[in-house]
């Protein structure tokens, strides 16, 4: 039975409702320091049932779509805020990631190989500390509402996280990484894993010794990995628009960027942030959003400039604007709120080389270990991890933990020069009450900062 | 229902079987500039079961109504599993659990919303966002030696409050009915957000800081995660190999304890072990690391009830109260800080406590004894072991808190800390 056939039992009696039916299914395979922990399979999904009277009620049901219907509209009738949805276009569509091999069809004994595998290759390089995870993930959502809207998708999914560690003469070094993308187990290959547990492995070993980084103001640039996460947590998160409105305040923050200020300066014009859930086969992959509204690329930082928000129909009809699509729901009891997708900024045309060669003297911060960001988005702190001096134009010695702690103007202000080069990596991205982990990438290229205070 | 899924199992020709069932129904009221956004409502029925043949380990979540389906399944899953080493079974010994009542059957969360909502406007807050939860939950674990069945139930309440240029936090959780007054959680997030009006750039520096229960919970949550054995074993805690060494200063005595009546009180840990209050840091010795049966085995430890199959987990923290009033505590600091709460804790390194975390809602400046300003744009840049071995004092008064993925349910104190090292953004 489809949710479509259960909309009459909230039609006419809302001013706007919605059903959605979503199931995850997750394979995981768990190692620590060699011992495989033993398969675990996840099924889990329901109803979700949201309707807008006076208020929201919105009620989750695993057994009974009707008695969740009928909670959720009177609980839809407590006093609540105005609430005026955004307008959008009916959609009525099915999508899909198509797998050339199905996740459904991969063995257990295949993927302890796999993870086997990948464990000796860090056995061998020494690496004394190894927890290592791959969950193969097929997420089904069937979503109607009230004013005509049907969508139907699924998104299989591989994701591999890692966390390791080294020690050597009373010192030790950490690394973790987390990979993903949508598709079937041929998805994997794209990971590249071997290779990158190796790279990891001998960063570890390359910084564990070097010496403290200098400190002082100095040029700086920064890996994909590094670029990604600053695109996520101080470009996609504080213009997600519920944060701007105050919605989430109690839990994940507020913003620094306030309604009126698209348009504004915050950094300078090489800078282009994008979010975009169509990237093909990206972790954070759909091609419309939980309340039906069909995804698209947002310009969230446009040469240097705040563009557009990520919204969705509460928020952007708050604002009298139309949703660009990013409402999200992690699970299938979770309400649908502005979440981020693949975050990234859009490559420039300078080669590795050409950001390094006119650095007289700075750090290239490849990688990252420790971060953390205030909750209006303004504050943050990137440790590097695999870090080495840049002299006269070239690479030099190993340092460790560099620490960048900037506020947001100041860092996207310092953007000189954008590399056009471009990498991903897979995140969970954690919002909302009770917490929502979305599955997202964020990336970009090599960026060059200039004169920043590395501590 | 879950005992026969039990037999089912074995009848399938597992050896051993944990299942924990949870029945859960949980309503919430979300609300943001001083008006409720959304009223929900949850109804789950959920299994984790575990199965064992042969020494080989398999996991199942699933909907309940779907279990049967899920053992039968697991019956070609395991097969291919190789022989988990670290299992060495389940607790074989019959179990007598303690008898636990329910206080908290239901209450008017909007009317909650709206009091704390009062509560903080009337003390000069200019908006008020929040959260308030309710928890009925009903657990049942069975294993092939032991059944119980659990009942919890909990009131939560987060009041953050705005002045024009100011922030302040509270949060209460209980399980007892009356445990606390939602308007006053509101008037404590008001009075926080409006009690200085002076606010300033922090500076870096050393500083004793005075922790509130709320930020003090966020550097004791992380802790606590990593005194389970599966991060000691795997060596990424910064306890390891420290069992009969200080790691913290004299004044902190710090328990698991899923005695306390609150969120994640429990009766038996998810293999049926009956728990226990568990002294794990006695005046600043480490005595104990959180196990389950096999681990606890495998270390030479005794049990201390806190499966978690695969990685043994805290239930609830509970700090020894101290001697002295918060007031009195904050009176004596001569140029320091009073943090109310803290977020975005992360570690450069699980096996030294390298961290830092983010003050936020409550952020003052103190010198000799009062509150002198507020400061902006501050992060804690220090070392978890460092911090704990700084230590102070704790306060006489405790609260029983949680707030959202930071703070774990706890029972704290205020903790005053010397020479915390502050940092900031240049």
């Amino acid at each position: 039975m489809s949710v479509e056939d259960h909309i009459s039992l909230i039609d006419g009696k809302c001013r706007y409702g919605e059903i959605r039916y979503m199931r995850t299914e997750i394979l995981d395979i768990s190692l620590r320091n060699g011992v495989v922990i033993g398969p675990s399979k996840m099924v889990y999904g329901g109803w979700a049932v949201r309707t807008l009277n006076k208020t929201f009620g919105f009620v989750t049901s695993d057994s009974d779509v009707k008695k969740a219907c009928e909670s959720s509209l009177n609980l839809s009738n407590k006093q609540g805020k105005e609430v005026k949805l955004s307008e959008e276009e009916v959609n009525r569509d099915e999508w899909k990631v198509e797998e050339k091999k199905k996740l459904a069809d991969v063995g257990v004994e295949e993927l302890v190989d796999l993870m086997t595998h990948l464990d000796s290759i860090l056995a061998d390089m020494d690496v004394k500390v190894r927890m290592l995870n791959l969950k193969l993930k097929i997420t089904e959502k069937e979503y109607a509402n009230t004013e005509g809207s049907y969508i139907k998708g699924r998104i299989p999914a591989v994701e591999y996280f890692h966390y390791i560690g080294i020690m050597e003469n009373g010192k030790s070094e950490m690394s973790f990484i987390q990979l993903g993308r949508t598709g079937g187990y041929e998805q994997l290959d794209f990971l590249n894993l071997e290779d990158v547990l190796k790279e990891e492995a001998n960063a570890l070993k390359k910084v564990i010794n070097a010496p403290k980084a200098p400190t002082g103001k100095m040029d700086l640039v920064v890996g994909p990995e590094v670029a990604g996460i600053i695109a996520h947590e101080s470009c996609g998160h504080p213009m997600e628009a519920d944060r701007i409105m105050g919605r989430e305040a109690a839990q994940a923050g507020e913003s620094f960027v306030k309604v009126d200020m698209i348009g504004t300066r915050i950094g300078s014009e090489v800078v282009n942030v994008v979010d975009d859930p169509t990237i093909p086969n990206s972790f954070g992959y759909y091609l419309y959003d939980d309340e039906g509204v069909k995804a698209r690329r947002r310009y969230l930082y446009k040469e240097g400039i705040i563009n557009e928000f990520l919204h969705n129909r509460e928020s952007a009809g708050k604002m009298g604007v139309r949703s660009t699509a990013a409402a999200r729901s992690s699970l299938w009891n979770r309400e649908p709120i502005p979440r981020m997708s693949t975050t990234f900024f859009e490559p420039g045309d300078y080669s590795f080389e050409e950001l390094i060669e006119d650095v007289k003297y700075g750090i290239y911060m490849k990688t990252y270990t420790e971060w953390n960001i205030d909750d209006v988005r303004f504050n943050q702190k990137y440790t590097g991890r695999e870090s080495y001096i840049i002299e006269n134009g070239e690479i030099k010695d190993a340092v460790r933990w560099p620490v960048l702690e900037i506020t947001t103007k100041e860092l996207y202000s310092k953007i000189d020069a954008v590399g056009k080069d471009l990498q991903f990596y897979a995140g969970t991205c954690g919002k909302g009450d009770p917490m929502q982990g979305v599955d997202v990438w964020m990336g970009g290229p090599h960026l060059r900062l200039r004169e920043v205070y590395i501590g | 229902m879950i005992d026969t899924l039990v037999d089912f199992s074995l009848n399938k020709g597992f050896d051993e079987v944990a299942i924990k069932r949870e029945k859960v129904k949980r309503m919430q009221v979300r609300f943001s500039n001083s008006e409720i956004d959304i009223v929900k409502e949850w109804n789950e029925d959920v299994c984790d079961i575990y199965l064992f043949k042969e020494k080989k380990m398999y996991n199942t979540i699933v909907n309940t109504q779907y279990a049967k389906k899920a053992i039968e399944e697991a019956v070609k899953y395991i097969e291919h599993s190789p022989p988990n080493p670290l299992f060495i079974g389940l607790n074989p010994e019959k179990q007598s659990y303690r008898s636990k009542n329910v206080e908290i059957e239901d209450v008017d969360l909007v009317e909650y919303a709206k009091e704390s909502i009062e509560g903080a406007i009337s003390k000069g807050a200019k908006r008020v966002a929040g959260v308030a939860y309710f928890n009925y939950e009903t657990t049942q674990i069975a294993t092939n030696y032991n059944f119980v069945e659990d009942v919890n139930s909990d009131v939560q309440l987060v009041v953050r409050a705005f002045s024009h240029n100011s922030v302040g936090q509270w949060a209460a959780l209980t399980s007892r009915k009356g445990g606390f007054e939602p308007r006053e959680v509101g008037e404590i997030a008001g009075n926080y957000a409006t009690i200085c009006t002076k606010v300033e750039e922090g500076k870096e520096g050393n500083y004793d800081v005075l922790f509130a229960p709320l930020s003090f919970g966020t550097l004791l949550s992380y802790s606590m995660r990593m005194l389970s054995s599966y991060y000691v074993e795997t060596q990424a805690s910064m306890f390891t190999d420290l069992v009969g060494n200080k790691v913290a200063s004299e004044a902190l005595t710090l328990y698991d304890d899923p005695t306390y009546p609150l969120r994640n009180s429990r009766v038996a840990d998810d293999e049926g072990t009956a728990t226990k209050k568990n002294k794990l840091i006695d005046r600043g010795v480490l005595k104990n690391y959180l196990h389950n049966y096999s681990s606890a085995k495998r270390m030479n430890m005794e049990n201390t009830a806190n499966a978690g199959i695969i990685a043994p987990m805290p239930w609830i923290i509970n700090v020894e109260a101290g001697k002295r009033e918060f007031n009195d505590m904050l009176s004596e600091i001569k140029k320091g800080l009073f943090i109310v709460n803290s977020w975005y804790t992360r570690f450069q390194n699980y096996r030294t406590g390298d961290f830092s975390t983010i003050p936020r809602d409550g952020v003052f400046y103190v010198e000799d004894g009062e509150i002198k300003s507020v400061w902006r744009n501050i992060r804690v840049s220090d070392n978890m072991l460092r911090i704990l071995k700084n230590i102070v004092e704790v306060s006489r008064e405790r609260n029983e808190v949680a707030w959202w993925g930071e703070v774990m349910p706890s029972v704290l104190p205020y903790a005053l800390i010397k020479d915390v090292k502050i940092t900031k953004a240049k």
